[in-house]
């Protein structure tokens, strides 16, 4: 036996296409490019018998959602955009995905992709209907929230301090209270006198959850500089934190200091002498005598 | 009258009866095999110095007079039992010491410590082949248990800088180091402080007797005479032990 669409419990909830997060993000660069968004949705309890008007789907200037969309010029200085209609006939058919939109298209960008700017626009859905046992129609709206987000603003540069090494500067970063960072890339080149030109290099960026890298392969006495960047979830870089200098020295570890002392041994793998049997050769000695004895 | 005196003779009788003579049991023999496991911990310093053409301790150059901290554990099979015990076994233990390394310049920072740290580490492993002297607990209820040991080791070493393995002239400070020692020892039988409480042990968990020990050890590491890196070393060790 069926159940009347009346009998069920009434709800709407919203999506995005492709994926299972609630917030869609782009930077400049793809906003630029035109990037684009597909909203889904899906109803039950919803049909004929209980629907009043269709199903609005729209992107507000703001981070939650009205009761019904606004569409002229009170909400945050932009409308709100229908970004489409669902029929009582679709509707009863209980899911469906929209046109894709254009993140430029949101209403706190009115169709532009500016510098610095980290806003976020709730989608939302409203339809009325029909309660069991009313008479009027009463408004109903999306169960979840999905918002789509222009992040143009890029995060603060990481702390930066240098330790000099033997060929090495080992650079110790940290997120200088930005908690949306994803990556630090670190850049260094040699000082060179005069009006010497430069380029700087790069080392492979460094996962925000790491706080060191290290730059390895460099000369001893030869002094470096060191700048630093934070890229956050969307890749917008960071300013670069101020330069900074260290010069790697050489030095000896117990190993350098033994062969400079005139140490005899070769290290390596190969050290022992090959007729001395192997550890693995006295273990299965040992494990040979306990079997026997069993 | 005589009949009440049977009476009294019969009651004595019944008491007597009842009077049982408890005779202590001989203690059980020790069974003829048998595993020991210990704990132990030590300080020592390799006798890197005495390697033969050096010009200087690099050992002291670089972590000065103070010892590495050793810590390890000892496997042993009971093989014999009889007027005293022999074992044979395995051991694995871990040593390690760090210090900043030195800086090599041409002024006057030249010896001074480098930002970045050294390390010497060692994985000491060794076949140990033992005898305990355990007649004096189990025969005169003695609780010191004298015993020597000789070994085979074997002992993979690795120097680091700055956190890599640390590479002179293309040779990597890593190796393995071959070599023997001896070991005395006594061991303090744990179970004359509470016999019920020994008992208990052997019940509950299989352990027949457990002790702690002092031992001395001479380790000879150095690929039998080889002119190389000298890792041997004189030192004590105390620990905890377990025969089941």
């Amino acid at each position: 036996m069926l159940a009347s669409p009346a009998a069920l419990a009434q709800t709407v909830s919203l999506g995005f296409a492709g994926g299972t997060l609630t917030t869609d993000t782009v930077n400049q660069a793809d906003c630029n490019n035109n990037a684009a968004y597909r909203v889904t949705w899906s109803a039950s309890g919803l049909g004929s018998s209980n629907v009043c008007n269709n199903l609005q789907i729209f992107v507000t200037n703001s981070t939650s959602c009205p009761e019904t969309p606004t569409t002229s010029t009170t909400d945050g200085g932009t409308g709100d955009i229908i970004l489409g209609t669902v029929g009582i006939t679709d509707l009863a058919a209980g899911s469906g995905t929209l046109d894709s939109q254009q993140f430029r298209d949101m209403p706190a960008l009115g169709g532009n992709c500016p510098d610095g700017v980290d806003v976020s626009n709730a989608v939302c859905a409203s339809v009325n209907y029909r309660a069991v046992g009313a008479t009027s129609c009463s408004p109903l709206n999306s169960s979840t929230t999905v918002t789509v987000r222009y992040d143009a603003k890029p995060p603060v540069p990481p702390t930066m301090s240098l330790v000099a090494q033997d060929s090495v500067i080992v650079v110790q970063l940290g997120d200088n209270g930005e908690s949306s960072l994803s990556f630090y890339r670190v850049q260094y080149h040699a000082q060179l006198s005069g009006d010497a030109g430069f380029v700087w290099y790069s080392v492979p960026d460094l996962a925000a959850t790491k706080t060191s890298q290290s730059i390895t392969g460099l000369t001893n006495d030869q002094p470096y500089v060191v700048r630093a960047f934070s890229l956050d979830e969307v890749g917008n870089l960071s300013a670069a934190t101020d330069e900074q200098i260290a010069i790697p020295l050489a030095s000896n570890g117990f190993w350098g200091e033994y062969k400079a002392a005139g140490g005899h041994e070769l290290g390596g793998c190969n050290a022992a002498d090959a007729t001395v049997p192997s550890i693995v050769g006295a273990l299965a000695v040992l494990a040979t005598l306990l079997w026997r004895r069993r | 009258m005589r009949l009440a005196a049977l009476l009294v003779l019969l009651a004595a009788t019944e008491v007597l009866a009842q009077t049982v003579v408890q005779l202590k049991p001989p203690p059980p023999p020790e069974p003829s095999v048998g595993f020991l496991f210990e704990l132990k911990m030590g300080t020592l310093i390799p006798r890197v110095g005495d390697e033969k053409g050096l010009t200087s301790n690099p050992y002291e150059t670089i972590f000065g007079n103070k010892s590495m901290l050793y810590g390890g554990g000892e496997f042993d099979f009971i093989a014999w039992h009889g007027y005293g015990a022999v074992s044979v076994g395995f051991a694995a233990g871990y040593t390690e010491k760090y210090a900043p390394a030195l800086l090599v310049t041409n002024d006057e920072r030249n010896g001074q410590p480098a930002n970045e740290k050294t390390a010497l580490i060692l994985f000491p492993l060794r076949l140990p082949v033992a005898y305990r002297f355990d007649v004096t607990w189990s025969r005169w209820r003695i609780p010191f248990v004298p015993y020597v040991k000789v070994a085979l080791l074997a002992t993979p070493w690795r120097v680091t800088k700055g956190g890599a393995t640390e590479v002179v002239n293309g040779q990597s400070g890593a190796g393995l180091k071959w070599g023997y020692g001896f070991t005395g020892g006594v061991a303090f039988v744990l179970d004359v402080l509470s016999t019920q409480m020994a008992k208990d042990l052997t019940n509950d968990t299989g352990i027949r007797h457990s002790y702690i020990f002092a031992e001395y050890n001479v380790d000879q590491l150095t690929d039998f005479g080889k002119v190389g890196l000298n890792l041997s070393a004189r030192y004590f060790t105390f620990g905890l032990g377990f025969e089941f």
